[in-house]
C-alpha cells in the first residue's frame, strides 16, 4: 500500500480531529512524558497538567486508608448512649422517612434498634473529648491527631456504586480514581515510582470484592492509573528479571521495544503508545526502586512495634501501613490502602471485633511514626469506607449479637496531619445516629476539600473528554473550611 | 423610546467604522497616483467613501459625547480622547468639501495632505480611547524598552514594601491587591463610577454607590459585595472578562475590613493569619514578578542538569516563583556537593527536604545563603548541633525538622536565635525535657510525638455535659 495511504488509514476521525486542534500533536503529547529519555517540557518546572499547585499545599501526599465494607460508624465512632434503653424497639418512623433500605432488609417485618454492645471511652482532644469504642483503644489515644468527621453522607446504597462514588466522585464506573486526579494534574516526585499507588490487605468474614476498575485512571492518559503493589510474592508482577537474563539484556531488549513502539507511534500518532514506551521505562526504574522500598530490614524494632505484631507478614494492614510510610518518605503522592472485610450484616459483634483488632494498632502506629518523624503536618492521613451501617438490626438481635445493614445517611470518616484541623470533630448525627443534624459533609464536598489540601482548586483540574470538561467533583463541591487549620 | 444611554453605549461599535474607512480611504488615493484615476467611476468611489467617512466620524464623535455624561469615567485622558474626537469629526467635515469641491492639482495634493493628518489624529485619539477601556498600560506593559519609552507610560511600579516585622498592613496587603486588579479602572487616570482605589483616602472617599468600605463590617461593605456577586451579574467587579482576585485575595480584604480597615503603620506581621501570609512579598526574593521572568532568569542548562540526576524541582504554586527540592528518587546519593550544586537557584529555594540523605553540616554554610528558605527537612542526615548555629543567618526559616538526629541540649540556644523559626521537629534527638521546655517559648512549637490522649471518662451520662 502507498505510505502515504497507509498513514491516513490509521488516523481515526478523533485523533485527526485531536491533531487539527492541538496544531502539531506530537508537541502536545510530549508534555504528557516528561520523564527522561523524553520529549522534554518547554518548561523544567513543570510538574503535571498543572504545572504546579494553585495554592501552597498543606498536604505534599495522601494516605487514604480506605475501610472497604463500610465499617459501622456506631460501633466505633458515633455514640449513642441513650439506645442501650431502645434496645429492640423499633425504629420510629418519622426516623427512617423515605429512606429507601436494600434488598436484604426491605423484607424485615420489623426494624428493631440495636444499641452497640460496646464501651465507649472519651478521650482528651482539642474539643471536649472524644468518644471512641472500645474496639480502638490505640486509635482513641491518637484523638489529639484525628479529625473526626461524623455526617458525611453518600448516595449509593451499595457495594459496588458507593466505593466507585468515593474513589472517582459517580456511582458509574469509568471515571478516573482520585489518585489518577492527583497524578495527571500534579505529576511525579520520585521518578522511579509512580505517583498513584494501591494496596490492598484482606479482612475476616463477608468481604466484597474490589477490582482494578476503583484505581483505574478513566479518560486521563493510562499512565496515571494506580499500580497496585501486591501483598506477597514480587509487590509487582514480573518485576524480576527471570534468570539468566542480565540487568544490561534487560535495557537492550528495552530499548529495542521502545525503537518499534516510537515507529508505530510516528507511523499512527496514538498517544497511548507513548504511554506503553513511559510504562516500560518506569518498570525499568521499579526493577530498582522497589527492592529498596520493601526491605523493611532496615526500620528499627521500635518503630516495628508501632505497628504490632502483624507488620512484618507481606500484605497485612499493619504491613500495608508500614509500606504507605516508606512510599510517602520517597514521594508518592498518593498512596490508597484498602482494607476488605468490615461488611457485617450479621453476628457483627464477632467480626468487627477481628477488623478492629486488625486495623488499631497499626493505624494508630501509622501516626505516630509520621509524627515522630515530622511527617504528619505534610502528610493527609484519611481513615473511612464507602457508607455507614443502619441502626437497626438486620436477621436476629440478641444484646450480643446482631447485624447493620447499609447506611447511606450518614457515616464517620477520619483525617489527621496534612493541613487539618487536629483533635476535633465535625458535625452531629441525630439520637439514633440515623440521620444528619448538622453541618452534613457530600462526596463531593470531602473531595473538593482534599484537594484544597492538596493545593488543587477542585474546579480548576479539568480533562476535556467527549466534548466537555470532566473533573473529580463534576459540577459539586464545597471545600469545607471549618476542617482546615 | 429610545435611551439616549444606549445611544452612547454604541459608541465603541460606531467607532470602528471610520478607523476601517480611512484606511480604505488612503488605499484609493494610493492608488489613484498609480493608476489611471480620471475615470468617474473613481470620482464617485472615492466621495462616496468620503461621505461615509465623514458620516461615520461625526456619528462616532457624537455618541463618544453622549456616553462621557453619563459620567462612568473622569480624568485627563477623557478630557484629551474628548477634545481630539471632535477635532476629528470638524476636520473629517472640512476633508469631505474638499473632496466634493477639489479637482485641481493643487487642491488634490493638500486634500491628502489633510487625509494623512485625519488619519495621524485617529491613531492618537484611538490610543487614548484603548487606554479608557483597557487601562494606561495595556498596550505598553509588553512592548520593547524601546517603544515604552516612546508610549510614556512605563507600567506601573511594583510596589515592594519592606520585609520588616512591622509593616504598614495596607501597603503590604491591601494596595498591591487593588493596584493589580482594579486601578486599571479605578485609579489616577480613570474613575469609573467616580471611584479610585489607588490610595487608601481614594477607597475609603468612596465612589457614585456611596463608601465602598464600612470599617468592622465587610459583609455591608459595597467593595466586598461588588467581590462576590456571582461573575455574571452585572454589578460584579472586576467586570466578567478581566482577571478576578483569588480567594485568598478576597479573604485578605475582608480580614482588613474586619480589622477596622486602618491605613496605619504599625501592624505587626504575626497578626496577619497564616493563610494570608501568601500574599505578602517575600523577603528577599529577586522582586521579580512572573514565575515566567523568574525562569528566564534560572540557569536552564543547569535546571536540566539537575533534573537529569533525579533531583525534583518545582513550583510551590503556578503564581509562587519560589521552589521545592526535594531528592526522593536519589536520596542515598545525595551528600553535601548535591546542595553545593544547587547554588545558582538559592534566591528562589523555599522548600528543601534533604531527609533520609548523606549530608553533614558541611552543607549547612550553602544552605545558609538561601533567604527565601522556609522550610528545611534534615531528618536522619549527619548534621551535628555545632553546625546548625550557621542557619541563624537564614531570616526567614519557620520550619526545621531535626527529628532522628543525635544532637544534645547546646542546640537549644542556637534555635532560639533563628529569628523567625515557628516549628521544629526533635523527635530522637537527645534534647533533654529541660531543653525541650525552654524551647517551647511562644515563638517555637516543638514537636517530638504524639502524646497519647488520656482517658477522661466513661459515664455515658457525661456525654450530655
Amino acid at each position: 500500500m502507498d505510505p502515504l495511504e497507509s498513514y491516513y488509514r490509521h488516523i481515526t476521525r478523533r485523533s485527526f480531529f485531536k491533531k487539527t486542534a492541538t496544531g502539531i500533536g506530537g508537541l502536545a503529547l510530549g508534555s504528557l512524558l516528561n520523564g527522561p529519555g523524553f520529549a522534554q517540557p518547554a518548561d523544567p518546572l513543570q510538574r503535571g497538567a498543572l504545572g504546579a499547585a494553585h495554592l501552597a499545599p498543606k498536604a505534599k501526599r495522601i494516605i487514604y486508608l480506605f475501610q472497604n465494607g463500610a465499617p459501622s460508624q456506631l460501633d466505633l465512632f458515633d455514640y449513642k448512649p441513650g439506645l442501650v434503653d431502645q434496645f429492640d424497639k423499633d425504629l420510629p418512623d418519622s426516623i427512617r422517612g423515605e429512606q429507601r433500605v436494600t434488598g436484604m432488609t426491605s423484607g424485615q417485618s420489623r426494624f428493631p434498634i440495636a444499641p452497640s454492645m460496646f464501651k465507649f471511652s472519651r478521650y482528651q482532644n482539642q474539643q471536649d473529648g472524644l468518644w471512641v469504642s472500645e474496639l480502638y483503644p490505640h486509635t482513641g489515644r491518637m484523638a489529639n491527631e484525628l479529625c473526626v468527621v461524623r455526617t458525611l453522607f453518600t448516595e449509593a446504597i451499595n457495594h459496588e456504586p458507593g466505593i466507585t462514588f468515593l474513589q472517582t466522585g459517580n456511582q458509574l464506573p469509568g471515571r478516573p480514581s482520585m489518585g489518577s486526579w492527583i497524578s495527571y494534574g500534579l505529576g511525579r516526585v520520585n521518578e522511579n515510582l509512580p505517583a498513584f499507588v494501591v494496596m490492598i490487605s484482606q479482612g475476616f468474614g463477608n468481604m466484597q470484592a474490589i477490582s482494578n476498575r476503583l484505581w483505574s485512571s478513566g479518560f486521563l492518559p493510562s499512565e496515571h492509573q494506580g499500580v497496585n503493589f501486591r501483598g506477597s510474592g514480587d509487590p509487582v508482577l514480573f518485576l524480576s528479571d527471570p534468570r539468566g537474563i542480565s540487568r544490561a539484556d534487560r535495557r537492550r531488549m528495552l530499548d529495542a521495544v521502545a525503537k518499534l513502539n516510537q515507529e508505530e507511534f510516528d507511523r499512527t500518532q496514538d498517544p497511548e503508545i507513548l504511554t506503553r514506551i513511559a510504562q516500560y521505562e518506569m518498570a525499568y526504574r521499579m526493577q530498582m526502586s522497589v527492592p529498596e522500598l520493601t526491605n523493611i530490614k532496615e526500620e528499627t524494632p521500635a518503630t516495628l512495634d508501632l505497628y504490632g505484631p502483624e507488620v512484618t507478614k507481606p500484605g497485612s494492614f499493619a504491613y500495608n501501613c508500614l509500606m504507605a510510610r516508606r512510599l510517602a518518605e520517597r514521594g508518592v503522592r498518593f498512596i490508597q490502602l484498602y482494607n476488605r472485610g468490615w461488611d457485617q450484616h450479621g453476628n457483627l459483634p464477632h467480626e468487627i471485633s477481628l477488623q478492629a483488632r486488625a486495623t488499631d494498632q497499626p493505624q494508630a502506629g501509622l501516626l505516630q511514626d509520621l509524627k515522630q518523624r515530622g511527617m504528619l503536618d505534610d502528610t493527609l492521613v484519611i481513615w473511612g469506607g464507602e457508607f455507614g451501617r443502619t441502626v437497626y438490626c438486620q436477621g436476629g438481635l440478641s444484646r450480643t449479637n446482631y447485624g447493620r445493614d447499609h447506611h447511606p445517611r450518614c457515616f464517620t470518616v477520619w483525617m489527621a496531619g496534612g493541613g487539618v484541623k487536629p483533635g476535633i470533630s465535625y458535625g452531629k448525627t441525630d439520637d439514633y445516629g440515623y440521620n444528619i443534624v448538622e453541618h452534613g459533609v457530600s462526596v463531593h464536598d470531602f473531595h473538593a476539600t482534599i484537594m484544597h489540601l492538596l493545593g488543587i482548586e477542585h474546579e480548576r483540574l479539568t480533562y476535556r473528554y467527549l466534548g466537555r470538561d470532566f473533573r473529580l467533583t463534576d459540577v459539586e463541591g464545597n471545600v469545607i473550611r471549618d476542617l482546615l487549620v | 423610546m429610545i435611551k439616549w444611554e444606549f445611544i452612547g453605549r454604541l459608541h465603541p461599535l460606531v467607532l470602528h467604522v471610520p478607523i476601517g474607512l480611512i484606511f480604505g480611504l488612503l488605499l484609493i488615493e494610493g492608488l489613484s497616483w498609480v493608476v489611471d484615476s480620471g475615470t468617474r467611476a473613481w470620482r464617485v468611489c472615492r466621495k462616496a467613501y468620503m461621505t461615509l467617512l465623514a458620516l461615520s466620524t461625526v456619528a462616532a464623535a457624537v455618541t463618544g459625547y453622549i456616553l462621557s455624561l453619563e459620567g462612568q469615567t473622569d480624568g485627563a485622558t477623557l478630557i484629551r480622547h474628548k477634545w481630539l474626537g471632535i477635532t476629528a469629526a470638524v476636520v473629517s467635515l472640512v476633508l469631505w468639501i474638499l473632496t466634493i469641491k477639489s479637482n485641481t492639482r493643487v487642491q488634490a495634493v493638500f486634500r491628502v495632505l489633510v487625509l494623512w493628518g485625519l488619519c495621524a489624529l485617529m491613531v492618537v485619539t484611538g490610543h487614548f480611547g484603548g487606554q479608557l477601556t483597557h487601562g494606561p498600560h495595556f498596550l505598553s506593559t509588553h512592548a520593547p524598552p524601546a517603544l515604552q519609552a516612546f508610549l510614556g507610560s512605563a507600567p506601573l511600579e511594583t510596589r515592594q514594601p519592606s520585609a520588616d516585622t512591622s509593616i504598614t498592613l495596607y501597603g503590604a496587603l491591601i494596595q498591591p491587591i487593588l493596584d493589580s486588579h482594579c486601578v486599571s479602572c479605578h485609579g489616577p487616570d480613570r474613575q469609573s463610577g467616580q471611584f479610585a482605589v489607588h490610595t487608601a483616602e481614594a477607597l475609603m472617599a468612596g465612589g457614585r454607590s456611596g463608601p465602598a468600605v464600612l470599617p468592622g463590617a465587610p459583609q455591608d461593605s459595597e467593595l466586598m459585595k461588588r467581590l462576590q456577586l456571582p461573575p455574571d451579574e452585572a454589578g460584579h467587579m472586576p467586570p466578567q472578562g478581566k482577571a478576578q482576585l483569588s480567594p485568598v485575595q478576597i479573604s485578605a480584604l475582608a480580614w482588613w475590613i474586619q480589622a477596622g480597615a486602618s491605613s496605619d503603620p504599625g501592624v505587626n506581621r504575626d497578626e496577619i493569619p497564616q493563610s494570608l501570609l501568601s500574599l505578602l512579598p517575600q523577603p528577599d526574593t529577586t522582586g521579580q514578578s512572573s514565575p515566567e521572568e523568574i525562569s528566564s532568569h534560572m540557569d536552564e542548562a543547569l535546571m536540566r542538569r539537575l533534573e537529569d540526576q533525579q533531583i525534583s524541582i518545582q513550583r510551590i504554586t503556578q503564581d509562587d516563583p519560589r521552589l521545592w527540592i526535594s531528592f526522593p528518587a536519589i536520596s542515598d546519593r545525595v551528600t553535601d556537593e548535591t546542595v553545593k550544586q544547587l547554588m545558582p537557584l538559592a534566591p528562589w529555594i523555599a522548600w528543601l527536604d534533604l531527609s533520609d540523605t548523606h549530608v553533614t553540616s558541611g552543607a549547612l554554610p550553602w544552605i545558609a545563603q538561601m533567604p527565601a528558605l522556609t522550610e528545611l527537612n534534615l531528618r536522619h542526615t549527619g548534621i551535628d548541633a555545632e553546625g546548625l548555629k550557621s542557619l541563624v543567618q537564614n531570616p526567614n526559616l519557620e520550619r526545621l525538622n531535626l527529628s532522628g538526629i543525635s544532637l544534645d541540649d547546646t542546640v537549644v540556644e542556637t534555635l532560639l536565635n533563628m529569628p523567625h523559626l515557628k516549628r521544629v521537629y526533635l523527635w530522637g534527638s537527645n534534647v533533654s525535657q529541660a531543653g525541650l521546655q525552654r524551647l517551647s517559648a511562644p515563638r517555637i512549637e516543638v514537636i517530638t510525638d504524639a502524646t497519647p490522649s488520656e482517658v477522661l471518662s466513661t459515664d455515658p451520662n457525661a456525654v450530655a455535659e
